[in-house]
């Protein structure tokens, strides 16, 4: 791997994670403040 | 050696059932290898069942079509025949006609389908409204107008220990018979309005065409409207614990006649057994009383030796709230332990039931003798609620 | 095909052959940076958790021969129903297509390796933590949770610490996956040889990278879900508690909106491999690769939509009813379009029917099976009458067993060749086909006749009249598992080098970058990438 690229992959990356992250936070997020129209 | 017991009650029960034992289809429940749904006693569980034939038959068609295909293809475009490979990779003109004649199909499923759902949805305008509750594990049932107003009861399997054990062979409504049926007039439109107690239950019978799941804390309904008298049976839907396979239900579809008549009866019958809550009894009656109590309540948990099981269910036998003081262990019985097993029971046993029942577990076992208040009556449980 | 070809390349630094021994013994795979290595860790670690998982199914089987308890309580039989299914779900299936993304991706794109080669040693390392968590749960007191591999609420709350080692061992697990997603996607959108656009990407790389978004999107819920069950049973919370203020039904909402997903990401890497095999062994290009890699997008896309038809009976109000019921039947198209394509795929081809071939054909041809039956449950009013009975245990059995298994044992026998340089034992490949196909249907055929009858799930004891279906399927099953060892042997006996040896493409069709490298491939390859520009 160039060192380019492997700056492109943990740009990547690290994009990816964040996703992830904001996904669990906006689930206890939903959780709490809306509950659920059952 | 739960292995050999096991395999000697497989042995036991061949053996019985080769003697000539052999189950008939049960009445109101599943036939022997029973294949297709049946069609059932109300109309939404007629539709459901057309629903079902309709899909079956599409399904198939178009199985039968795609793999035809597949199959000619499998004989003929074989190597070793000598057919040598095409190298056509694409055809928008047939990509486009089996995604557009499939949507159609899908369509056309759609429409019968939609009208069901929202027939089955319309819980409005009811002859009559019935509340069951989900309990761990069994269903209670109370009747919220029409002539049995008021009545109420808990509806318990009754099938016997021996039989689920392999010691005796299985009746032909094994598993889905219990000591009071839910009884509803026929032709009339019954909702039925389900909760339940602790955990998550789910109210099913198929000759009626009804699942609703019974939430805790919260009220759901469902409707049904028998056209045919006779006996109707079902089993919980929702994994509940352990006796989940143990809590059926049984509609007992009478004509509006003799429904009315069991109305009457019924509730003459609660008036009578209605206790005096004041009365003064005797340790024995207390414990001879207790002891059926605990033999319908309690023993799925505590077993029958009061040993519980251990790590999971504590022993009776020996346990210091039972030998304690009265007040801990009337509160237990009455609020239960939340976020354990151990469910309130101040909604299902009366007081007399519950002073009964703690009276057994003090004189019990090994526990006579030995502890505080050996005697607790009906006035000292009214008293904690 | 395309060749390797090593000009216009700068040089680079990093992973250069001939200073950087392959290391030996344990440390190769405790400190295993290669995906080759990592691959297989993956796949014998699935292997091992198929056969825990199937123990336990052969347990309630045998419970289940006749009715009455004889072997063990309903408590018990509950727990061996749940861990079963977090078995094979999380121990078994997942981690086999990530052993396969992990093996195949980088010399399917020529790629040397994956983007994170020490993230990924981490992600395969959490899981044999995660197994041995499950595992033990069943000996701590109260044993293994017994709520379903679901853990419904209020039910899961009531749990002992047996629960929250399976809570535990879901985090860990993924957190696993979530990182395995992420090298999946990085490695397909930054390490694709030049020349290799995503629309000339195989199919089984494509199915992978819609398969890892999914991931990425959906395990996170579910971490939050399982937390949420840990805060309400020990730290006083109420989310899923009605006296609290909150609602049972909240966690089933958040679970299937995490489960919905989870299936397809199950199944569309089975539906990859398939892509992969047919035209091999048709020796005839995949029909329409476009549509193909659209209908996967869309198939995914839907899959966020329909989480509610595993709810039809809470209910919800009909328009939520009806807008659920008409999206799962919606993804019926996209996935009739595959079959649709891969059946075109053979039309005309010149096939001939070796084992990775069989269970192909045999995955379209049962899969198709639950795909209907999963059309049927789609229906509301008909789901009314089978949620929660053995038609919804067949349908998913069909789909998850001989869909997702099915493919994963013919991307064995497929890519084999090419990890030991040996072929595999045709003969004793295709008893295994065909007795794994067999026991298969009959262990899960009745169970469509069993749920229609109305016979509930994840029940210990049933009523006398569903006895011969329960036997049929118990025999059928005790087959199915001892057909798997035939498995084994096979695979080890190719691995020791008793078979042919296999040349670089053993497969007569098969196209792929993974076929130009020899078999077995070597510890390092495209160590330079290659350039497909001047070739395809």
């Amino acid at each position: 791997m160039t060192p380019e690229q492997r700056r492109r992959n943990r740009r990547t990356g690290w994009i990816l994670a964040l996703f992830a992250v904001a996904i669990l936070v906006w689930t206890f997020v939903r959780a709490n403040l809306y509950g659920v129209v059952s | 050696m739960k292995m050999v017991r096991g395999t000697l009650g497989m042995v036991a029960l061949s053996w019985a059932t080769a003697a000539g034992a052999q189950v008939q289809d049960m009445p109101g429940g599943p036939a022997v290898n029973q294949l297709n749904l049946h069609t059932g006693v109300t109309p939404i569980a007629r539709e459901i069942y057309s629903l079902h034939w309709m899909m079956l038959v599409i399904c198939t068609l178009i199985f039968i079509g795609v793999f035809g295909v597949m199959l000619y293809s499998i004989i003929r475009h074989r190597k070793d025949k000598g057919h040598k490979a095409a190298k056509f990779e694409e055809h928008l003109g047939l990509e486009l006609t089996w995604t557009v004649i499939p949507f159609l199909i899908i369509v056309g499923m759609a429409i019968p389908a939609t009208r069901t759902v929202v027939a089955m949805k319309d819980t409005t305008s009811a002859d009559l409204t019935i509340k069951a509750t989900g309990y761990q594990w069994k269903w209670g049932y109370e009747y919220l107008d029409g002539p049995a107003t008021g009545v109420h009861f808990l509806s318990n399997l009754s099938t016997p220990q021996d039989q689920i054990e392999g010691k005796a062979p299985a009746s032909d409504t094994y598993l889905m018979e219990v000591d009071q049926p839910l009884v509803v007039p026929v032709n009339q439109k019954v909702r039925v309005v389900l909760t339940a107690a602790d955990v998550i239950h789910a109210w099913m019978v198929p000759e009626l065409g009804v699942k609703q799941d019974a939430i805790p804390g919260f009220l759901r309904d469902t409707w049904f409207r028998a056209e045919k008298p006779g006996v109707y049976r079902g089993q919980c839907a929702e994994l509940c614990g352990k006796n989940h396979a143990y809590m059926p239900i049984v509609v007992e579809v009478k004509s509006q006649e003799d429904y009315a008549q069991w109305a009457a009866q019924q509730k003459a019958a609660m008036a009578a057994a209605s206790e005096d809550p004041n009365k003064t009894w005797s340790k024995d009656e207390l414990a001879d009383k207790g002891k059926q109590v605990f033999a319908a309540n309690c023993v799925a948990c505590h077993q029958a030796n009061g040993e519980g099981i251990p790590g999971t269910f504590p022993a009776l036998n020996g346990d210091k709230f039972v030998l304690g003081p009265m007040k801990d262990q009337i509160l237990t019985v009455l609020n239960g332990h939340p976020g354990t097993a151990m469910a309130a029971f101040r909604d299902q046993l009366s007081d007399t039931q519950i002073a009964s029942v703690i009276t057994y577990t003090r004189n019990a076992w090994d526990n006579a003798g030995k502890g505080q208040d050996p005697v607790v009556q009906p006035s000292d449980v009214k008293a904690l609620r | 095909m395309s060749s390797v070809t090593v000009d216009h390349i700068p040089p680079h630094t990093g992973h250069d052959e001939h200073a950087h021994h392959v290391p030996s013994g344990w440390r190769r795979w405790v400190f295993a940076t290669n995906h080759k290595d990592i691959g297989t860790m993956y796949l014998i670690f699935s292997f091992c958790m198929l056969l825990e998982g199937g123990t336990l199914a052969l347990l309630l089987r045998t419970e289940l021969f006749e009715p009455g308890i004889q072997f063990f309580q309903p408590e018990l039989f509950n727990q061996f129903t749940t861990m079963h299914g977090l078995i094979m779900i999380f121990g078994a299936i997942m981690p086999a297509f990530v052993g396969f993304a992990n093996w195949m991706i980088p010399l399917q794109i020529g790629a040397s390796d994956m983007a994170f080669a020490r993230m990924n040693n981490f992600s395969f390392w959490l899981l044999p933590v995660g197994a041995i968590l499950l595992t033990t749960s069943f000996f701590v007191p109260g044993g293994a949770n017994a709520s379903g591999w679901t853990m419904y609420a209020p039910l899961s709350l009531q749990m002992g610490p047996g629960m929250d080692f399976a809570i535990f061992a879901v985090h860990i697990l993924g957190a696993s996956s979530i990182m395995g997603a992420i090298n999946i996607i990085v490695t397909i959108l930054n390490m694709r040889a030049p020349g290799m656009s995503l629309m000339k990407m195989p199919l089984f790389c494509w199915s992978w990278l819609v398969t890892a978004y999914l991931l990425l999107a959906v395990m996170p819920v579910l971490a939050a879900a399982v937390t949420m069950l840990l805060t309400d049973r020990h730290f006083g919370t109420h989310f899923f508690n009605a006296a609290g203020g909150g609602d049972p039904v909240l966690y089933q909402h958040v679970f299937w909106f995490f489960g919905h997903p989870e299936v397809y990401i199950m199944i569309l890497p089975a539906f990859g491999i398939v892509s992969q095999i047919v035209p091999t062994f048709a020796r005839k290009r995949l029909f329409g690769y476009a549509s193909m890699v659209y209908a996967i997008c869309a198939i995914a896309i839907l899959s966020f939509l329909v989480w509610a038809h595993h709810m039809f009976t809470t209910g919800m109000p009909v328009t939520a009813q009806l807008f659920f019921m008409y999206g799962t039947m919606l993804i019926s198209i996209p996935t009739g379009v595959k079959v649709f394509n891969w059946t075109a795929t053979m039309w005309r081809g010149s096939m001939t029917f070796e084992t990775p071939m069989l269970f192909a054909i045999g995955f379209i041809f049962v899969f198709t099976i639950g795909g209907f039956t999963g059309l049927v449950l789609a229906v509301a009013p008909i789901d009314i009458q089978v949620q929660d009975t053995y038609y919804v245990v067949a349908h998913f059995h069909y789909v998850l067993v001989a869909g997702s298994l099915f493919a994963l044992f013919g991307a064995t026998y497929y890519w084999l060749p090419k990890w030991c340089g040996h072929m595999y034992d045709e003969r004793l490949g295709k008893w295994h086909f065909w007795m794994t196909m067999i026991s298969f249907n009959i262990t899960f055929f009745p169970m469509h006749f069993l749920g229609l009858a109305g016979m509930p799930r994840r029940y210990a004891d049933y009523a006398a009249q569903f006895t011969d279906f329960h036997q049929v399927a118990t025999i059928g099953a005790f087959w199915f598992g001892l057909s798997q060892l035939l498995f084994a042997y096979v695979v080890i006996k190719a691995f020791r080098g008793h078979g042919a040896k296999a040349a670089a493409n053993p497969w007569e069709g098969a196209e792929g970058l993974e076929w130009t490298v020899p078999s077995p491939a070597p510890h390092h390859t495209f160590v330079t990438p290659p350039n497909l520009e001047t070739s395809h």
